[in-house]
This record gives C-alpha cells, sequence and structure tokens, in this order.
C-alpha cells in the first residue's frame, strides 16, 4: 500500500469522512479504525449479525481494491454496505416473537426490539437515511453524498421517516 | 413514546440506535466472526480430535523435513514435497507459476480408494486444475491475508464455480475458495479454529454463484484416501482428499463427525 491517497478534509460528524487531516493513511490503518463502525452501522441496518458482516466485508474488499482512487473511504464502505443490503422487510419478526412469547416464557420485547421492527418498516433508503442521521449523525448533504441523493431527497425521506417511525412506535 | 416532542424522539432514537448497533458482531476477517463458531459442546471433542491431528501432523512432517532445511524436497512417487508452515507438508505436483513472489503448486491427490465407496453416494469431487487455470485475483488475497499472499499457494481443485486452495503465510495457514471476481477465506487465517477443521460461511447476495456455506478439513494424514463427512441431518457427503485437504458443502447442518479411510477401507485414526 505504498498509492496511498491523499485525502480531504470535510466537515466534522461522528463518522469522520475524512482520514485524518490530509494525511496519508494506508487502508490497514482505516481498517482497524472503522471495520468495527461500519459493521454496527449495517447491523443497525439489518439487525442481522450475518448480513451486516457480508455487507461490510464486501464494502472494504472493493475499497481495497481502489483505494488509490477513492477520495472518501468513509463514506465509499458505506455507500457499498447500503448498496449492498437487501432491501426487504423482516417486519413481521417483532409481531410473531410477540405472539409468540405468550406460551413461552420469552423475555419481553425491548424498545430496540420495537425500533429494529419499525425500521425493518421503511424502505432501505429510508432506513439508511435514519441510521446515517441518526446514529452516524451525519448532515443530510454527507447523507445525500453517500446515497448518491439529492440533499431534497433526504430531508423529505427523513420527514416521512421520522412521521412513519412515531405513528408506528407510538 | 407518544407525548414525546420532536426532539426527544430524536434523543431516544439516537439512544436506541446505539443500543441495537451495539448488538453487532465485529469481529472481522482477523476476528473472526466469519467463521462459524463450533458449539460448546462440540469444542472439547474438537480439541481432543484436533490435538491428535496436530500431534500426527508434527510427526509427519517431522519425518519429512529431517535433515533439509529447504522448502521442497523430491518425493519418492516423483512429486514434489512442500513444507506449507512448520509442521504440514502436502505433495504436489512439478506444476507451477510463480506470481508476485508467490509459487503456485497444484496439489496431488490423496491414495486412490482400492474399496467399494458406493455406499457413500456420488462424491463431492475437486477437479483438479492446473497453475496455469488459475484465475482468483491475487489482490483479493492481500485483503484477507492482512500482511501478504504467502510465498507458497497450493492449488487444491475447482468445484461449482470456485476454485479452492491452500495458502500459508509466516506460520499461518488459510482456505481459499474464490472465482475470477471474489474470494473468501477461512481457517486458521484467523487462529482461531486450529488447522485441521475449516468452516467458510458467508452468504454475500452479490457473488454469482453464491458462496453459499462450506466445511472443510486440512491436514489429514497423507495415507488418508477417503474421507466422510456425517452432518448432523443424517445426510453423508465424501470425497478424495487433495493436499491432505477434503471441503464440503454444507447447509445449515454442521459436521458432526468425519471418517477417514485407508485405500485398502480401514479406518484411520487420527
Amino acid at each position: 500500500m505504498n498509492n496511498s491517497p491523499k485525502l480531504t478534509t470535510q466537515s466534522q460528524s461522528r463518522v469522520d469522512l475524512t482520514v485524518g487531516d490530509g494525511a496519508e493513511t494506508s487502508f490497514d490503518e482505516f481498517f482497524r479504525r472503522e471495520f468495527a463502525q461500519v459493521v454496527r452501522f449495517a447491523y443497525a441496518m439489518t439487525r442481522s449479525n450475518a448480513e451486516a458482516q457480508d455487507a461490510t466485508q464486501e464494502a472494504f474488499a472493493r475499497l481495497f481494491q481502489q483505494w488509490a482512487s477513492v477520495a472518501n473511504p468513509a463514506g465509499f464502505v458505506r455507500t457499498v454496505v447500503v448498496n449492498q443490503i437487501r432491501d426487504h422487510s423482516r417486519h413481521l419478526q417483532v409481531r410473531r416473537r410477540f405472539l409468540s412469547r405468550a406460551d413461552k416464557s420469552e423475555p419481553a420485547l425491548s424498545e430496540t426490539d420495537y425500533l429494529a421492527d419499525a425500521l425493518s418498516g421503511l424502505s432501505k433508503q429510508r432506513r439508511a437515511i435514519v441510521v446515517l442521521r441518526f446514529y452516524e449523525r451525519m448532515t443530510v448533504d454527507e447523507i445525500a453524498q453517500i446515497l448518491n441523493v439529492p440533499a431534497g431527497t433526504v430531508k423529505s425521506g427523513l420527514s416521512r421517516s421520522m412521521r412513519q417511525l412515531r405513528e408506528v412506535l407510538k | 413514546m407518544s407525548q414525546q416532542t420532536t426532539t426527544e424522539f430524536e434523543d431516544w432514537l439516537s439512544a436506541q440506535l446505539v443500543v441495537l448497533a451495539s448488538e453487532a458482531d465485529v469481529s472481522g476477517p482477523d476476528g473472526s466472526g466469519y467463521l462459524t463458531r463450533a458449539r460448546p459442546a462440540r469444542i472439547r471433542q474438537r480439541a481432543v480430535f484436533l490435538a491428535a491431528a496436530a500431534a500426527f501432523a508434527i510427526l509427519a512432517g517431522f519425518a519429512l523435513s529431517v535433515g533439509s532445511d529447504l522448502d521442497t524436497s523430491e518425493t519418492t512417487s516423483g512429486a514434489t514435497s512442500v513444507n506449507l508452515v512448520n509442521s504440514f507438508t502436502v505433495d504436489v505436483t512439478g506444476i507451477q507459476r510463480r506470481e508476485a513472489g508467490t509459487t503456485i503448486y497444484q496439489a496431488v491427490f490423496g491414495p486412490e480408494p482400492q474399496f467399494d465407496t458406493s455406499e457413500f453416494g456420488p462424491e463431492f469431487t475437486l477437479e483438479s486444475i492446473d497453475p496455469a487455470e488459475f484465475v482468483v485475483p491475487t489482490e483479493r488475497f492481500l485483503f484477507w491475508n492482512r500482511s501478504q499472499l504467502g510465498p507458497r499457494f497450493i492449488l487444491l481443485g475447482a468445484i461449482d464455480g470456485f476454485q479452492i486452495g491452500l495458502n500459508a503465510n509466516d506460520s499461518r495457514l488459510c482456505v481459499f475458495l474464490g472465482n475470477n471476481t471474489s474470494v473468501y477465506g477461512g481457517g486458521e487465517c484467523d487462529q482461531q479454529d486450529g488447522r485441521s477443521s475449516v468452516i467458510l460461511s458467508n452468504r454475500v447476495p452479490s457473488v454469482d454463484p453464491p458462496v453459499g456455506l462450506w466445511t472443510g478439513y486440512v491436514g489429514l494424514p497423507s495415507r488418508t484416501s477417503v474421507v466422510v463427512a456425517h452432518f448432523e441431518d443424517g445426510s453423508v457427503q465424501w470425497q478424495r482428499p487433495v493436499g491432505r485437504t477434503v471441503i464440503f458443502r454444507r447447509n445449515d447442518s454442521e459436521v458432526e463427525r468425519y471418517t477417514l479411510y485407508s485405500s485398502t477401507g480401514s479406518i484411520i485414526v487420527p
């Protein structure tokens, strides 16, 4: 990895979309620093360890191949993760669990269970918007960059997603 | 939650997303959640099994490498014996190819069975491939085997559109499975599961054909002619080893046990 790219500085967020103040960073350093966070991001979108791991590993594998030409690796891996995650709904899982626990002594469902269920009722793009905004603490512009959509699409998607989540979770 | 203001709801949402994300298994290819873990009840059984296999491999490796510091040596059968890591030696043919400091060898099959294998059903056969046919992109190995592609790569064969091989780097041995676009690794890459057993588990939806679940046994005794994998669901697969390794496709059912046979059909206890 002798051909590390010059990286640009960007706005501050919980996920630092830069790789460090313009300094050159190796893939290994980036991998060590970001891998767990990207898995968590993917998991928040899917609640599936298998799918989160698969998507994240694929994202880093692609990043590795294109490392020299990627200016924003943190954004790049999240873009790949979102694209890798299947756009399907597991919306009924929590309800099935809820119905089945009446005659089994399963622990009560947590708020996180209900949130995961509500998230799974959103489209993949809207799920990504919510997780990038409220977990990764990204700005609308940063989310738009990752999802490759106009900022207006992110704003309207965020607004509708929040309305839907509040409705489902009330 | 219905009484919350927008700000309170957003704060709650952020907090719950942190809780949700914290459930993730964040072990990676070096970790590795990538490998399916054995069930606790089977760990002790496997440990005993591995210890016995490792002891055999050490003795076999020692016997083959005594008096020589070289990585390769001629064997009486005409094949070349390659020392992959400290105590693991496999026979390869003379065909090889060099690429970016790595020599790619073609592994040879174990002894041909001289007994009736029909009771095990059709063989899950690895097709032998020449190193010239090796298509897996070298750079993809660099990702999985963090430092570099090792100096010796042993091609085991091809099946279901994937090429399968062993790679040794320093004292680490990995099984790789890939095609011309993707590669997946497991085994001692993560130094979790010992050398003698490897489980590849990956279901990346974009890979064509899908990788699926694989399981294998690396470091078989050299005289192993047939390995029968008995799965928990009652199904059975068998294979003639290549490079002292077998690898099987599996469904969600795990391997309950392996039975190793010599060419005459006698059971080998590793």
